[in-house]
């Protein structure tokens, strides 16, 4: 049991953290500890923590995917055209889209990888590039899909009570903590983002290893964006912007360097499950907006520096 | 000891939420005001007025919302308000679609919602509390252009974020309108500042340098107007080319000291949102109000329309002359 803790000492303490939170808030306000807005809870967090999935998974490998909010809102946008505007399937339109998604991280991954440039200046530059495309299929307006139409990603409940996304989520999570914990493709990864000339003496092929790694971030922005179409019922070119932020300080608040190779895929959605928790319940306490601000920052700062007083 | 310090200040801490939190109001219910960027003087001017309209109607007001465009963010907060029971929520949202079903959600629980600043699909939304028809909201902006140049002349517009309907919407109706009554003004371009202050200069300044010809700047957000300033002073252009457009009041002072501005317009931002609580509580209590005028005290001009569309009617023209009379 204390082998087990001291392995995973850091995802330990952020549940810990989580569930004297859940105690806490409970207590403190009579909306929070209900049935639906627990549900609430995790169905609010399921897009964030897509992408914080996709941007820790680059984080691992030494870089930064700062275009994974731009694919995100493109991928919102190109399904809300296939879906509302051409009135398509819905099953083709999210292969083309997840097509479109895929190819955009390869690209990224092709010139950090093949062309050895560096992944900030990479994704900054598609970042804008991504959200031009965006700009330009929807015309810069938001495009709605039909109320009626692509309800089952994040406006359906199973058995009434159960949000469909969290279902999602769960998959995702249980993907990703596969593929970066017990799965060789993975540890690859963060060998790569620990000591890439390490990497290179024991025979990996950085570069192929970095094109997965991308496609990886933005097949994960493209689950992320269809909760996010759903829960919107429309797309928009900037619609995830302003995640790209969150979940790269979630990341970090879970535990994933930003200097590569370490970190864990359950670290990081402990971290976007604190970040929620800590808005959800000050929310039903009617603490302001910019309180919650201040004290995300404040608890993202003392978690920083206890876990930089331990490495040291 | 330390510890036990720790330990007690804590226990204080949380024990003193929890008063607050459950401390109860003898209060009628609760409204909540929700703006999709509260840190935008444009709306946070407005907290303390819509606070005192509840208050002063008996109802507690929760003004929140997300600090920027955060369309998740947005519909987070409305979820938790949902949670939370209040009677009514008033919204500000950057789009017409992305929170019709969040409001939807809302409705069901048979909470009131109405929209203020953009309207959303009518249904999302038990009513759309307006300021006048959008179309009319170009009107004064082409008007304060007119004030600053004349009726002839190249103008360039600076738009906030691209993607914010109401004003495209508004853009729209600004061209429609000028190109009916003064044939003779020439939109050139249309930039975006991002609502940023710094960039709203630089795109100033690029305007400035690419179209030697530009007569007036005009803003097409209530932020615009003193970076557009700034950047026409620092080019030496005063008495050259104007900034005109939307501002707030403070805003426009240094360029109406300067003469870089010499006509600005806007409605007032707190006053909308004390109108939004003010019908919010209006329905939320069942008072009647039938289409056409409404005696609404402190809204004389006030009428509702078909559609659950209630307008207003006050816009300010701000000059030299009286810029000082208004600090907001």
């Amino acid at each position: 049991m204390k082998a087990l803790f001291q392995k995973h000492r850091n995802e330990t303490i952020l549940a810990s953290i989580f569930l004297v939170l859940f105690v806490f808030f409970s207590f403190a306000s009579r909306n929070f500890f209900t049935l639906s807005n627990v549900m609430n809870l995790f169905s609010q967090m399921v897009t964030l923590a897509f992408l914080t999935l996709g941007m820790a998974a680059s984080m691992f490998s030494g870089g930064m995917d700062l275009s994974i909010g731009a694919v995100c809102s493109m991928c919102t946008v190109l399904c809300a055209t296939f879906v509302g505007t051409m009135g398509m399937h819905t099953l083709p339109a999210l292969l083309i889209t997840l097509a479109i998604a895929i190819a955009c991280g390869l690209f990224n991954g092709f010139l950090i990888g093949y062309c050895k440039i560096n992944s900030m200046l990479v994704t900054l530059g598609t970042q804008s590039l991504y959200t031009g495309i965006g700009l330009v299929i929807s015309k810069g307006v938001t495009v709605s899909i039909p109320l009626d139409r692509f309800a089952l990603f994040g406006r359906t409940r199973l058995f009434g009570f159960l949000p469909v996304e969290i279902l999602i989520l769960a998959l995702g999570i249980l993907l990703a903590v596969l593929m970066f914990s017990y799965l060789i493709p993975g540890r690859r990864i963060f060998l790569i983002g620990a000591n890439p000339q390490v990497a290179r003496f024991a025979g990996i092929n950085i570069a192929s290893n970095i094109l997965v790694t991308y496609a990886f971030c933005s097949a994960y922005a493209f689950f992320g964006a269809i909760v996010l179409a759903s829960r919107v019922a429309s797309g928009r070119a900037d619609v995830a912007a302003a995640l790209v932020l969150k979940s790269v300080s979630a990341a970090v608040f879970g535990g994933v360097s930003t200097l590569g190779g370490i970190g864990s895929m359950a670290g990081a959605i402990l971290g976007v499950a604190v970040i929620q928790i800590v808005t959800n319940g000050m929310d039903m306490m009617n603490f302001s907006t910019y309180l919650q601000q201040i004290s995300i920052g404040a608890m993202l700062l003392i978690v920083l520096a206890f876990r930089h007083r331990k490495r040291h | 000891m330390k510890k036990l310090v720790a330990i007690v200040l804590t226990l204080i801490l949380a024990l003193s939420l929890i008063c607050v939190a459950n401390a109860e109001g003898e209060k009628k219910g609760t409204i909540a005001v929700v703006c999709y960027v509260t840190s935008a003087p444009y709306f946070s001017f407005g907290e303390s007025a819509a606070k005192a309209t509840g208050e002063a109607l008996g109802y507690d007001v929760i003004w929140t919302g997300t600090t920027e465009v955060d369309t998740p963010g947005l519909i987070s907060i409305i979820e938790n308000l949902i949670e939370q029971k209040v009677d009514a929520i008033c919204l500000a949202s950057g789009d017409t679609t992305s929170v019709v079903p969040v409001c939807q959600k809302a409705m069901e629980a048979g909470i009131k919602v109405v929209t203020f600043d953009l309207d959303i699909e009518p249904e999302g939304r038990d009513a759309y509390a307006g300021l006048m028809d959008l179309s009319e909201l170009g009107i004064p902006q082409v008007e304060s252009i007119v004030a600053s140049i004349g009726e002839e002349g190249d103008v360039a517009i600076v738009t906030g974020v691209l993607t914010n309907e109401l004003l495209q919407k508004r853009i729209e109706y600004c061209e429609q309108y000028a190109a009916e009554k003064y044939p003779g003004l020439n939109f050139v371009t249309v930039e975006s500042m991002d609502e940023d202050a710094e960039k709203c200069y630089e795109v100033a300044m690029n305007i400035l340098t690419a179209y030697p010809d530009v007569k007036a700047i005009m803003s097409n957000v209530s932020t615009g107007v003193g970076p557009i300033s700034s950047a026409i002073e620092d080019a030496g252009k005063i008495g050259e080319v104007y900034a005109c457009g939307q501002s707030t009041p403070n805003l426009a002072k240094p360029g109406m000291a300067s003469g870089a501005c010499v006509n600005a317009v806007l409605w007032d931002t707190a006053k909308w949102q004390s109108w939004a609580v003010t019908i919010a509580a209006n329905l939320i209590e069942g008072v009647d109000m039938p289409v056409g005028k409404l005696s609404i005290e402190g809204f004389d001009e006030g009428e509702r329309l078909e559609d659950n569309i209630f307008y207003y009617y006050e816009t300010f023209t701000f000059t030299p002359d009286n810029i000082n009379d208004f600090d907001f």
